[in-house]
């Protein structure tokens, strides 16, 4: 309480420090008054009465000053000497202060740097004025794993009639093209953009005009960042034609900074043709797809619960006049529209991982700060004859107290100084992996908030520590008389159970924090080692795209079969294939129907996963046919498409019957009643989706021959080295169109390991924390042990003398340590269990109490523990310090 | 002539200042004035100590203050006794008192 009530007095002080100067002069002039008026009283003049006053009351400056002084400065002079007090004691103990320095420091710097990163990536706004009134709008399957569904050209006509609602709204879908300008060949990513686009987004041109309403067809707008990088800001681009996947388009404008913030990769808006533009609303199929993203911009009086409510009852309106199966699909117990801030959308992916980080981080602090609230406790034996006297000199318990605070403020503020060094060196590696890690690339910068964060630990923890230390000190000296021989006691049960509190409390996150790990680490295992459904076993791929400007369907369809027949006349390839997928790059999705319409109302949710493939693809991939035929050379999109389904499909829309012979269809029912596509065979299920994804949909493979498909990846079988294998497809597709580049391209192992690559860096930074909490738990563990040994060498000795043996002591120390341990497991695995819920987005295959991970993490710490318990009075044993 | 010292022992003050506030909340001149009136100018209390152990019993929780009208009609800092400087009050008393004795003690036996 006297620290409470110093802390409230001297923030009084400060606020209030003119009132009080006027204070101080206000009582001292009415002291030299009723002076005056008592010398009056007794007969002098008024003038003689207040001289003789003045001079009985001596120096008022002086007396002034001293009582200022006793407001404020004392504090301060003792803040000084406790300060350069603590700073001789700690460089005397540099064992204990650098010890305490390495802790702390290491565990601040990686809560610097995640902070950092979450400052910079997932805190900072985007860079479009009064971004907090943009909006994305976009619906949830909820009955798909929360699916998040895009929005369309349909929905967009009808949001932008809600003028009530919205300033503006905008479409815009994200392609990769290929660029040329100038001579020059590239692949960047483009935004198709609805005219609406950047009046939403609140940018203006830096360069000529942006797209609007009344912007030509084939009209293009450079980011800022692709004018510097590719054009050298130069305003000569204006009016240019530059070459989009071979379709020529003017170059209208440049956009300001920022735009190209609108996706993780955008560089050049394009606009929406006006054909394209030009959508039925009514049309149900058309309302339905998932092709792009809608951003609205709020009108001041709406607020984002009122938009969705505005919305949610149009979508009704529209449903109770659409047919029963637009009904069905569409029910809002599956569809969910939601409308969430653009901000947390784009940042959403960065924000969930760096979540985990900085948890991770957070408990590898507390369990840091266990370990140094251990050794301020330890040294507190070695310092209390030091207390003592200065006790007996006339220091008060506060003074004592203030003393002690400094010096853990002092210790663990510098420690947080060398930590946020040490953390500007890890946010520099961070940064340098940020876009695959946090799919953001952003500098990453320790800005004031990350200052402020570290700032409030470095308060807390001193406090926390140096209010701990601090008490236990002054309790201590209660019993202490100042006898040196008192040091080396017994130790006293209350600092034992103080002890015990921490170290419980240590064992306890450290077994959370490696469970959590554990679970992330198998999640991960299971992820790398499950069946894919085929064989990646020396296949090398590489993507083609055929622009539409320079392939027709005649073309586009020779391209396909000459390369094939190219590549597999080549001796050194065993079999080739062409895909419109790659194995875990995802794939498009789409509603199906059934050619019985019964059989669709059976499940409550049709989509399936695409793929288009040539003849040899199961072959090339190892993918075994289950039932029915493989396509053969003779089949073709088109007519009574032949379809292979995976068996995830025949077990989920099949259970009973056999789906050969079963007739389906994307989207809606085909125009030509005749023309249903039909299921020839049933293959085995093959990894398409991405690895860690839990809830995969069944996969349609169509032919590639004669679809639209104008992008697709070339497989090839082969023993020869990779590189050999990719310059021949190279060479294969020079051949056939110099011009053409190929992209995505490589081991189709390393093309798989690369879409694990921001979990695989997540999963390396948690271990790396993980590793820390195990080293600091050792410390932790050995540094307690060793502590109480010293504490009890007098006990030890004695009951040597008297017969005990080496073994039985260190049979009762492990039993000690063993108990205290199995509290802190049991507190661990309570822990564990409630936090693990908040894991369930990492899992792959591990439920959140996964018995295994619980029971090995145990047994790993208990060992570690018995270990550090057992080496210091092992130790201490050996080098005789027991023996009378 | 015999020269007297009427200098105050040190850490007298502030237990002389909290005996002068026993029975009635007092301003600063009026404890000055209460103090000399009982030592009966035996011991003479200055400002420039009597202000700064005002400003220091007050934080060490012994003192309230409070802005009160005083008996010639002005504002004047008034000063009062908390609970703890009650019991300070005690606590001192019973420690001078043991003090005195032992040093009548020792000067008797000298």
């Amino acid at each position: 309480m006297p620290i409470l009530r110093s802390i409230g007095l001297a923030a009084k002080r400060l606020f209030r420090r003119q009132t009080t100067l006027h204070e101080i002069d206000e009582e001292l002039a009415f002291h030299i008054d009723m002076e005056t008026e008592k010398n009056i009283s007794g007969g002098l003049s008024p003038q003689e009465a207040r001289r003789q006053a003045l001079v009985a009351f001596g120096g008022k400056e002086s007396v002034r000053q001293k009582t200022q002084n006793a407001h404020g400065a004392q504090f301060l002079a003792n803040l000084l000497t406790d300060l350069r007090y603590a700073t001789r004691v700690l460089a005397k103990r540099r064992i204990f202060s650098l010890s305490v320095l390495a802790i702390v420091s290491i565990c601040i710097a990686a809560n610097t740097a995640f902070f950092a990163a979450f400052e910079s990536l997932a805190l900072k706004p985007l860079p479009f004025p009064q971004q907090d009134r943009l909006v994305e709008i976009f619906r949830n399957d909820t009955q798909n794993g929360n699916a998040k569904l895009g929005g369309n050209l349909s929905l967009l006509h009808e949001y932008k009639e809600q003028t009530d609602l919205f300033e503006s709204v905008a479409f815009f879908s994200s392609h990769w093209m290929n660029f040329s300008a100038d001579g020059h060949s590239s692949r960047l990513n483009a935004l198709s953009v609805s005219p609406d686009f950047f009046k939403t987004l609140g940018l203006p041109a830096t360069a000529g005009s942006l797209i609007d309403r009344n912007t030509s067809p084939h009209s293009a707008v450079l980011s800022h960042s692709l004018w510097e990088s590719s054009f050298a800001a130069s305003p000569d681009i204006i009016g240019k034609t530059i070459l989009m996947n071979g379709i020529p388009f003017q170059v209208i404008g440049v956009a300001a900074p920022g735009s190209e913030k609108t996706t993780s990769w955008a560089q050049i808006f394009l606009n929406i043709d006006p054909i394209q533009l030009a959508t039925d609303p009514a049309d149900e199929s058309l309302r339905s797809a998932n092709e792009g993203t809608i951003w609205a911009r709020l009108q001041d009086s709406t607020t984002p619960s009122d938009a969705t409510t505005a919305l949610t009852s149009l979508e009704q309106r529209f449903a109770s006049r659409a047919t029963d199966s637009y009904q069905r699909a569409n029910a809002p117990s599956r569809i969910e529209l939601k409308l969430n801030s653009v901000h947390a959308e784009r940042t959403q992916w960065a924000r969930q991982r760096l979540t985990l980080l900085l948890a991770i981080s957070i408990a590898v602090l507390l369990i840091g700060l266990s370990n140094t609230a251990h050794l301020f406790l330890s040294q507190l034996n070695s310092r209390i004859h030091e207390y003592w006297t200065r006790r007996t000199l006339g220091a008060s318990p506060l003074r004592l107290l203030q003393q002690i605070l400094v010096e853990t403020f002092l210790l663990i503020s510098t420690s947080c100084l060398a930590g946020i060094l040490l953390g500007f060196y890890l946010t520099q590696l961070i940064a340098q992996d940020s876009s695959t890690l946090f799919g953001l690339s952003e500098p990453i910068l320790i800005g004031s908030s990350t200052l402020t964060y570290i700032a409030l630990l470095a308060l807390i923890s001193s406090l926390a520590i140096g209010s701990l230390v601090g008490l236990k000190s002054l309790s201590a000296l209660r019993n202490y008389t100042g006898s040196p021989s008192e040091r080396s006691s017994t130790e006293a049960p209350s600092s034992t159970r103080l002890h015990s509190l921490l170290f419980i409390g240590q064992t306890a996150l450290t077994l959370s924090l490696l469970i959590a790990l554990g679970l992330l680490g198998k999640s991960f295992y299971n992820i790398i080692t499950q069946d894919l459904g085929f064989d990646d076993t020396n296949i090398v791929s590489a993507r083609i795209h055929l622009p539409d400007s320079n392939f027709d369907n005649t073309q586009r369809e020779a391209f396909k079969e000459n390369l094939l027949l190219t590549l597999a006349t080549n001796p050194a390839f065993e079999s080739a294939a062409l895909s419109s997928t790659i194995p875990s790059y995802g794939y498009p999705e789409r509603r199906i129907v059934f050619h019985d319409p019964k059989h669709s109302e059976t499940f409550s949710s049709t989509r399936a996963a695409i793929s288009h493939i040539s003849e040899d693809y199961l072959a090339t991939m190892g993918i075994r046919l289950l039932q029915g035929r493989n396509l053969d050379a003779s089949d073709t999109f088109g007519w009574q498409t032949p379809i292979l389904v995976d068996s995830r499909f025949a077990e989920r829309y099949f259970p009973q019957t056999s789906p050969i012979g079963q007739r389906i269809n994307l989207g809606t029912t085909p125009r030509n009643p005749n023309n249903w596509p039909v299921i020839v065979g049933v293959v085995e299920s093959a990894k398409q989706e991405f690895l860690d994804d839990t809830q995969p949909l069944p996969l349609i493979y169509f032919p590639l021959k004669q679809s639209w498909n104008n992008e697709f990846s070339v497989f090839v079988k082969s023993r020869q080295p990779p590189d050999t294998s990719l310059a021949n497809i190279r060479q294969a597709v020079e051949t056939l169109d110099p011009m053409l580049p190929t992209f995505r391209s490589g081991p189709l192992s390393d093309l798989i390991g690369q879409s694990l690559a921001a979990r695989q860096g997540i999963l390396t930074l948690g271990l790396g924390l993980g590793i820390v909490a195990i080293i600091l738990a050792i410390l932790g563990t050995y540094g307690s042990v060793a502590f109480r040994i010293s504490q009890r060498l007098r006990e030890l000795s004695i009951r040597l003398a008297i017969g005990a043996t080496e073994e039985k002591l260190i049979q009762q120390n492990l039993a000690f340590d063993l108990r205290r341990s199995l509290l802190g497991i049991a507190a661990g695995l309570t822990l564990a269990t409630l936090l693990s819920k908040f894991l369930t987005n990492w899992l792959f295959e591990v439920a959140p109490i996964d018995a295994t991970t619980y029971l090995s993490t145990v047994f790993f710490l208990l060992l570690i523990t018995l270990i550090a318990s057992y080496l210091p009075l092992k130790q201490t044993l050996s080098r005789s310090q027991l023996r009378l | 002539m015999e020269k007297r010292s009427n200098s105050l022992l040190q850490g007298t003050l502030d237990l002389l200042i909290l005996r002068a506030l026993r029975d009635e909340s007092r301003h600063g001149w009026g404890i000055q004035q209460r103090i000399n009136q009982i030592a009966q100018d035996e011991l003479l209390v200055n400002q420039g100590s009597l202000y700064p152990a005002l400003v220091r019993l007050v934080k060490q929780g012994f003192l309230d203050t409070d802005w009160q009208t005083s008996e010639n009609g002005r504002r004047a800092k008034y000063y009062s006794l908390t609970k703890s400087g009650r019991q300070q009050l005690d606590t001192q008393t019973a420690q001078w008192k043991r003090y005195a004795q032992t040093i009548d003690l020792i000067l008797a036996e000298i």
